[in-house]
């Protein structure tokens, strides 16, 4: 029933966007993000619509791989455009009906708006699509450091996801088993309306919530028979160590930044 | 003076009068004795199988071999050093590794080769020299072909052979399998076997395998048997499975070759005791019947009319 499910969406490839260092990806893509937001001319549109096609390009990702992301927010893109092409009152009236005026601005800002939205979301997908989510983990849990001397506790928080992320399949297998137990036992996932349905799920959650306390419970006892005391003293196998590939890319995004800056003055 | 070290030199873990109480969570129910007062040795490098029926304290025994539980009365030592000692806590945790019974739940790293190294992180070696020991206790272990593979998409027994990696990476010299081999297929079973066998023979690791198949005690140099929480029998499979009358009154069965010769030998066929596998049984009855055919042939005078 539940089969096949990936965790995160890693697309495997050994393109320059996946060899990027962890860190440095997470950051570039922040300062990616900000920048979609503040551009507003034409002219810095299009760069960075060009950035994101030289980037998808580059790591060998299937089109419609990085498209997919897109499936769940159209509903929410279509909506931004809608609101805009019906609210933004413009001086150039292309339609108008009772209450209804739609403007050329009015478009313009509606796409604006969505080409937005799709960039965001395809860059957000592309490094999640170039990074496990184990590396993803190690990057977050470096990045998060400083915060240590703040007490935040950053390595209880890294290890709480990775073990989040080695539990996902297992329970997902075990969902599969509960619901096949209890199926047989005659219950009904398919049927009635969406309360009926949730309610079916009762007997599932509850032998899964029970397992899942089992295995935390004995996870505990294993990971104490292996000497686990906590960030304190620990030390990693795999190291993230910064590589010419990074500089070349920070470098590049440098050069789209000041490029972008230049075209939003100039226009 | 010497003589003494030397005893000590060879005894990896001893007990002495150890015992274990799981207190009860209600009031109107006394406590549990899950072990109560063993004394027991574990020489270096021996194989020793503990056996005994549900409940009989064999877990709360392995967890107290290793600091996870300490006793509430008498003392466990690892290494000549009491478990109760905090100091040397993570030494005897590392000298004792500790197999479970699920194999999923004992399994922390998202790959293969970050659970193995798992461990050695933990105890704060250096990278590279991580990355050396994992290699090659997925070497021993003969799994580097699953270096990066996930662990959901493994084998009950591949689980279980990375669970062992994760612990000889960290070079301990006991490793205690708590019915490590109880959720597994048949081929499952005889590779964490063959996996252990062989670790206890050439890398001289001291094994304590507990464990609910009797077939499984048979390879060990040892048999334990524990009963409400104490040690009832001990010796070697041979001495232990010949007394098979005590053994099933303990709740347990023999081994099926020992059951057959007992069988047997209550007809009054009078085979040789401590017969433990299928060779030596084939080899005793094939014999009997040998020297059978040929009482019967001289003692008919050549005819072959009766040849049952």
């Amino acid at each position: 029933m539940i089969g096949n499910i990936t965790i995160g969406q890693y697309y495997p490839g050994s393109s320059i966007i996946h060899r990027v260092d962890p860190r440095v990806k997470i950051i570039l893509t922040l300062i990616f993000m900000i920048l979609v937001f503040v551009v507003s001319s034409p002219a810095g549109y299009a760069l960075v619509t060009l950035f994101t096609m030289i980037a998808v390009f580059y790591s060998e990702v299937p089109i419609r791989y990085a498209l997919k992301g897109l499936k769940p927010l159209l509903f929410i893109i279509i909506f931004v455009a809608l609101i805009n092409i019906l609210t933004v009152k413009g001086e150039t009236i292309l339609f108008e009906y009772s209450f209804i005026h739609i403007s050329l601005e009015g478009i313009l800002t509606a796409g604006k708006m969505c080409l937005r939205l799709i960039l965001l979301v395809i860059t957000a997908s592309l490094m999640t699509l170039t990074t496990t989510p184990i590396m993803l983990t190690d990057g977050i849990e470096k990045l998060l450091g400083p915060l240590k001397y703040i007490r935040v506790p950053t390595h209880e928080i890294a290890m709480m996801m990775t073990i989040a992320l080695r539990f996902i399949p297992t329970l997902m297998d075990e969902t599969d088993k509960i619901m096949k137990a209890q199926a047989a036992r005659g219950a009904d996932f398919d049927t009635g309306n969406i309360v009926q349905k949730a309610k079916s799920f009762v007997p599932v959650l509850v032998p899964l919530f029970i397992s899942a306390f089992r295995r935390a419970d004995e996870l505990a006892t294993a990971m104490e028979a292996r000497c686990y005391r906590g960030g304190e003293g620990r030390t990693r196998m795999k190291q993230l160590k910064l590589t010419k590939t990074d500089a070349v890319v920070s470098g590049f995004i440098l050069i789209f930044i000041a490029a972008v800056t230049t075209a939003e003055i100039i226009f | 003076m010497k003589e003494k070290i030397d005893e000590i030199n060879v005894i990896i873990i001893n007990t002495e009068d150890a015992a274990y109480t799981y207190k009860s969570q209600r009031p109107e129910l006394s406590d549990i004795k899950a072990v109560d007062g063993i004394n027991s040795v574990f020489r270096r490098g021996s194989f020793t199988a503990i056996i005994g029926r549900n409940g009989s304290g064999k877990s709360t025994f392995a967890k107290l071999l290793n600091a996870l539980l300490l006793p509430v009365r008498g003392l466990v030592y690892v290494d000549g050093i009491s478990t109760d000692s905090e100091k040397y806590l993570w030494d005897i945790r590392r000298i004792v590794g500790m197999i479970f019974q699920n194999p999923d739940n004992q399994i922390v790293g998202t790959t293969v080769e970050e659970d193995v190294a798992f461990g050695l992180e933990n105890l704060g070696v250096e990278p590279s020299e991580i990355r050396r020991r994992v290699d090659a206790a997925l070497c021993t272990t003969g799994i580097k072909e699953f270096m990066t593979t996930q662990p959901h998409h493994l084998s009950g027994g591949q689980k279980q052979k990375v669970a062992i990696a994760g612990i000889i990476a960290m070079k301990p010299e006991c490793i205690v399998l708590d019915e490590a081999t109880s959720m597994l297929d048949p081929i499952g079973r005889n590779e964490v076997m063959a996996v252990m066998r062989q670790l206890n023979r050439e890398e001289n690791i001291t094994v304590i395998h507990i464990t609910h198949h009797m077939d499984e005690a048979c390879f060990a140099d040892r048999v334990m048997i524990m009963d409400e929480g104490r040690m009832v029998m001990e010796g070697t499979p041979k001495e232990v499975f010949s007394q098979v009358r005590k053994v099933k009154s303990l709740g347990m069965d023999v081994p099926q070759v020992s059951e057959l010769m007992y069988e047997l030998n209550l007809e009054g066929f009078g085979f040789p005791e401590g017969i433990l596998d299928i060779d030596g049984a084939y080899d005793a009855i094939a014999k009997r019947i040998t020297a059978e055919n040929n009482r019967r042939e001289t003692s008919s005078g050549g005819h072959d009319a009766d040849n049952r």
